[in-house]
């Protein structure tokens, strides 16, 4: 059965206005209407829906060379999702303007096309075309309020086609709105239990959650009940200069400010940093500088990018902007999914802003112990080198890494109870602790995250950085510049990969055969280079096209529109049709190989049925006459067709209605 | 080992579920399945595509299906009028009354046979991995390499051996306390008793995507006999020779007929033959005497013997045999059908001791043995050859004990014809009287017969 009228247009019509392309989904949806105007059919081979099939394989797969070049990956998938519609129009297309209205199945894929033709195997796309459109129109992710509506608009009317006889329409329609009343709902929940998932275990779900850094803000997980968990998802790969070691640490985002278990970045606007040839200088090149050649996946493109301390330029890559700000982040836009680029730094060098009076701020909740900590480690009788070793070897040695924690929140005491009850905790707890000790003792200090750089990777040939090695420390102002100080006890490390899956292994060949995947992709020339991609493949796919689909041999011949109404005669409109409808309604259908007077007769002699067949007959007589008769029906008669009938079916209603 | 439980496993489950979508969800139902488990993939994160929003309406729309489906048709009865037989095969036509037992209307309601479980044992699909001889053309034409690769097509072949389809009729419109009929047409796949344990009445609920089913028990069987093919009438070039006890005896059962005289007891008369008159007047015992007979007597000897994976040339076999059963001018002559299955078997047609019938029914139920020797055949037919006038033996290969079997026949002075249904034809040499049949063209091998 194909889709009722309209159904098709109107769902490709939806398409095109949530993709931003109703340009091309127009045409479309009068090339898949315009058969029922024209009345034409072609006859129409399987071969030639071979032919057919064909070539919107071959618009797909153009598609698809298109996208992959001119995307990033994951981008790439959902355009193409998002455009599947356009490419199986020519395939739809071919089968309503057939003359069969199906398409047979094995024509449409090569493996089955040389199966033999019966028994018969046919099938109609509209229906999954028109799921097609739905689902295409979802991966335009154009999220405005019409989608849910328009959505079940379509759903609605294409199940109101295809609604089993004798159903009741109201329970149809209450179902219906049932149904899509429980949809909305469930959609708002869906994604508000995303969300929340995401929150509580991003790094075990996504993978790419835990990489996800906000430069100007950073929530810890201080206080956090249960076991902190993050993937093993290779982040970052590093590659040092020859001859030189890999830096222990990339910082990705310094903060300045801690409110409520929050690092922020205050004061600390992001300024534009001038490009040159690709290069973006962020200070004087030292002479000692080394370059190291970090590759990461940038979501968008953009994000902060991890650099060595001493980073003083990046470079090697494309980017529409690079941003720098005083507290030594750098962060980029409109740059590659897959960002490769040499850092160059120099350990002595730093180019992070001076110090100011956010960096010796101390929450006035947590300033009497902190300073009591002070006191007791005597930081302020000490140069402030001695007081970071200070520091430094008090977590070393009274305190301990762990990723668990039980009980109940602390709220705002988590640092208190980390400091004098359990001390124990994860990085977050030792890089805030250390920060602020130092700053109680009057030591300007950051808060920096990164990564911890301490995987080397035979297969990879470089060092690399997963999800779960991402870290926190502390920066401290000494002798006039920054200077990185690494609270967390030197276990955790081991206690980080004792925690490695046996999959590990197969996770990384993965990962490793997708990097150079995509960095096979990267050395491909781009933009002018892509149009030249783009303009081959349209080559291509002409000539495919032309080549299936001029041996199109099967339009044989035009054969007149097969409407499937009955053929116009006299007595078409006769109301006796309607007291056939009224019976049927009831229960007492006519077989279709079965006479009207045969009919009368047995619904007459059923129980229950309360039919008849002396108040009919006459009836019926009229309307065979009206039906079949050359000489046609005189207009008394007619009338008496008319009212005869007409108070038949009144006289029916207030008996049912009596009954009832 | 594993893999292939794994593999079977998988398949098995497959069926299952494929079973069940059919049985529970309408053609736009598995539509709107499909559709959600597209919107799954697509939607998965709620923030990159709005797939997620068609998920949870398509999975709103198949729950309320579901749960509106949960109210099943109620009142309803069935009852099936069968024939006594079926063919292999050939299409099957039946008709089943349903009686509407409420005083309301019923409209939408479509009918489904329930049939037997057509999933193959695990030790029939490992069987048919290596079929030890499959032609060809049994194979499927040009299968898809994954399916092959996965087994898959191993799967659909032994389902399309054993499986009927069964198609969802619709019924006409119920009046109230009516009956409608419904004829049903089915095509048993292979011979033997065709079991058909209930019908199944649905009804599309109100959004036409699920179905609400009532499984009305119906447990009734059909015998479906072997497929037979045209074949030509063998002229056997034997002689009539003389049976003991005629025709009724060679029944094995009841007197032969024509009354010649009587004669004095001699050791070893059956008691029942005894003339007690007679031996009243004589003083000793005087027996009746009965007109001796000779008449045509010929065997079918059919080769039940196949290694494991041989079922589709055993049933080929099958299929010749009763052909021939079929061909056979029963009212003539006598025909054995000799087999062996549990035990060895003797059925008898012809000169009204039985009909062709009889030797149809008799392959139908006719099972390969995997437990006895060749040699139990060889000695059942061997054993009557003084009395048959010919023999046709089906074979499912002709190695050498076959050839030795056949070469012994012979040697007692019987016209042989022997049909080898085999997949290598060319591996059987050629021989007077020696047919081959090649698996997947067992028609045109016996069309190119020339009596």
């Amino acid at each position: 059965m194909n889709a009722p009228p309209g159904l098709l247009a109107a769902a490709l019509l939806f398409w095109g206005q949530q993709n931003g392309m109703l340009v091309l989904a127009a045409p479309c949806a009068v090339l898949l209407e315009s058969w029922r105007l024209t009345g034409r059919r072609f006859e129409l081979s399987r071969s030639d829906f071979s032919r057919v099939s064909d070539f919107s394989a071959v618009i797909f797969f153009f598609m698809g060379a298109y996208l992959y070049f001119a995307k990033p990956a994951n981008e790439a998938f959902m355009t193409l999702s998002a455009w599947l519609p356009l490419a199986f129009v020519p395939l739809l297309a071919s089968q309503l303007y057939s003359a069969e209205g199906k398409v047979d199945v094995r024509a449409l894929f090569v493996f089955m096309r040389n199966q033999p033709a019966k028994p018969a195997w046919t099938a109609d796309l509209s229906y999954p075309y028109l799921l097609l459109c739905l689902l295409a129109a979802g991966a335009a992710n154009n999220r405005t309020p019409t989608f849910f509506p328009g959505m079940a608009m379509l759903v609605g009317w294409s199940l109101w086609g295809a609604r089993p006889a004798g159903g009741s329409r109201p329970a149809w329609g209450a179902l219906l709105a049932l149904s899509c009343g429980l949809g909305y709902v469930g959609q708002d929940r869906l994604a508000r239990l995303q969300t929340e998932v995401e929150k509580r275990a991003t790094g075990l779900i996504f993978g790419d959650g835990g990489a996800r850094i906000d430069p100007e803000e950073a929530v810890m997980a201080l206080g956090h009940i249960g076991k902190l968990k993050q993937s093993e998802r290779i982040a970052l790969r590093v590659t040092p200069a020859p001859g030189r070691d890999a830096p222990r640490l990339l910082r990705t985002a310094s903060y300045n400010a801690y409110r409520g278990r929050r690092w922020l970045a205050w004061d600390a606007p992001f300024s534009p940093v001038a490009e040159d040839a690709s290069t973006w200088r962020l200070g004087p090149r030292a002479a000692d500088a080394a370059e190291v050649t970090v590759s990461l996946s940038l979501e968008h493109g953009s994000g902060p990018l991890p650099l060595p301390r001493g980073a003083s330029a990046v470079r090697g890559f494309a980017a529409g902007s690079v941003a720098y700000s005083r507290l030594g982040t750098v962060k980029v836009e409109q740059g590659p999914g897959l960002a490769v680029f040499h850092a160059e730094a120099s350990p002595a060098a730093a180019f992070d802003g001076p110090p100011t009076g956010r960096d010796v701020e101390v929450p006035p909740g947590d300033a009497a112990m902190l300073a009591r900590i002070g006191r007791e480690l005597g930081l302020s009788s000490r140069r402030p080198k001695t007081a970071l070793a200070s520091v430094k070897n008090y977590f070393d040695e009274g305190f301990r890494y762990s990723l668990f924690r039980d009980g109940p929140d602390p709220g705002p005491k988590a640092l208190e109870e980390f400091l004098l009850k359990t001390r124990a905790g994860h990085c977050e707890y030792f890089a805030t602790a250390a920060v602020l000790l130092l700053r109680g003792a009057g030591i300007p200090a950051r808060f920096a995250s990164g990564y911890s750089v301490q995987e080397y990777s035979r297969l990879e040939r470089a060092w690399i950085a997963r999800d779960r090695h991402a870290h926190a420390w502390a920066l401290a102002f000494v002798d006039g510049a920054w200077v990185e100080l690494d609270a967390t006890p030197s276990s955790w490390a081991a206690a980080e990969n004792a925690r490695a899956p046996w999959w590990e292994a197969l996770r990384d060949a993965a990962s490793w055969a997708g990097h150079r995947l995509s960095l096979w992709r990267l050395g491909k020339p781009a933009g002018g280079g892509a149009n030249l991609w783009l303009i081959a493949l349209a080559a291509l796919v002409a000539l495919a096209g032309w080549k299936r689909l001029s041996g199109l041999t099967g339009v044989r011949s035009r054969v007149a529109a097969t409407t499937h109404a009955p053929p116009p005669g006299p007595g078409r409109d006769s109301p006796w049709y309607a007291v056939e409808r009224r019976l049927a309604g009831e229960g007492f259908a006519r077989h279709s190989w079965e006479g009207w007077s045969f009919w009368l007769e047995r619904i007459s002699a059923l129980p229950g049925s309360e039919v008849s067949e002396k108040a009919l007959r006459p009836l019926l007589d009229l309307h065979c006459r009206r039906r079949f008769d050359p000489a046609g029906l005189p207009a008394s008669e007619r009338d008496a067709l008319d009212s005869g009938v007409g108070n038949w079916l009144q006289e029916r209603e207030k008996r049912q209605a009596r009954s009832s | 080992m594993l893999l292939e439980r794994l593999r079977y496993l998988g398949f098995r489950l497959n069926a299952a579920l494929l079973h069940w979508l059919r049985r529970r969800f309408t053609p736009a139902g598995r539509l709107a399945l499909c559709g959600l488990a597209a919107a799954a993939i697509w939607g998965v994160d709620t923030t990159k595509s709005m797939a997620y929003q068609s998920f949870t309406l398509f999975l709103a729309l198949i729950l309320v299906s579901l749960a509106v489906s949960r109210v099943r048709p109620r009142r309803l009865s069935a009852r099936r009028r069968l024939p006594r037989f079926a063919t292999a095969g050939e299409p099957l036509s039946y008709v089943v009354t349903i009686e509407n037992l409420e005083a309301r209307p019923r409209r939408g309601l479509t009918l489904i046979e329930d049939l037997e479980d057509p999933r193959p044992t695990f030790e029939e699909f490992h069987a048919e991995k290596n079929p030890a001889d499959a032609s060809p053309l049994m194979k499927d034409p040009r299968p898809f390499w994954l399916d092959r690769l996965a087994g898959y097509t191993r799967w659909r072949r032994l389902i399309a051996r054993k499986a009927t389809r069964a198609p969802e009729l619709p019924v006409p419109d119920l009046p109230p306390r009516g009956r409608v009929e419904v004829t049903v047409r089915l095509e048993p796949a292979r011979r033997g008793r065709l079991s058909l344990p209930a019908v199944v009445l649905a009804r599309p609920d109100p959004l036409g995507l699920a179905k609400a089913c009532v499984r009305e028990p119906l447990p009734q069987s059909i015998l479906v006999l072997p497929k037979r093919y045209p074949v030509p009438r063998l002229s056997l070039p034997g002689a009539r020779r003389y049976h003991q006890g005629g025709v009724a005896l060679s029944s094995s059962v009841g007197e032969s007929q024509e009354f010649m005289g009587l004669r004095d007891y001699r050791a070893g008369d059956a008691p029942r033959r005894i003339h007690w008159r007679s031996w009243a007047k004589a003083g000793k015992p005087v027996v009746k005497e009965y007109e001796d007979e000779y008449f045509t007597r010929h065997a079918l000897a059919l080769d039940t013997f196949i290694k494991p994976g041989q079922e589709a040339l055993f049933e080929e076999a099958i299929s010749v045999a009763a052909s021939f059963a079929c061909s056979a001018l029963t009212q003539e002559s006598l025909l054995d059908l000799l087999f062996v299955g549990a035990d060895s078997y003797c059925f008898t047609a012809g000169r009204g001791v039985g009909g062709t019938d009889r030797l149809l029914e008799a392959l139908a139920g006719a099972r390969a043995c995997h437990d006895r020797p060749f040699s139990d055949l060889h000695a059942s037919v061997a054993g009557r050859g003084a009395s048959l006038s010919g023999i046709v033996c089906v074979l499912v290969g002709y190695d050498a004990t076959r050839r030795a079997f056949v070469s012994h026949l012979r040697g007692l002075g019987l016209p042989v014809r022997v049909f080898v249904v085999t997949a290598e034809p060319d591996s059987v040499p050629a021989d007077d009287g020696v047919y081959r049949l090649e698996a997947g063209r067992v028609a045109e091998g016996l069309a190119r017969i020339t009596a």
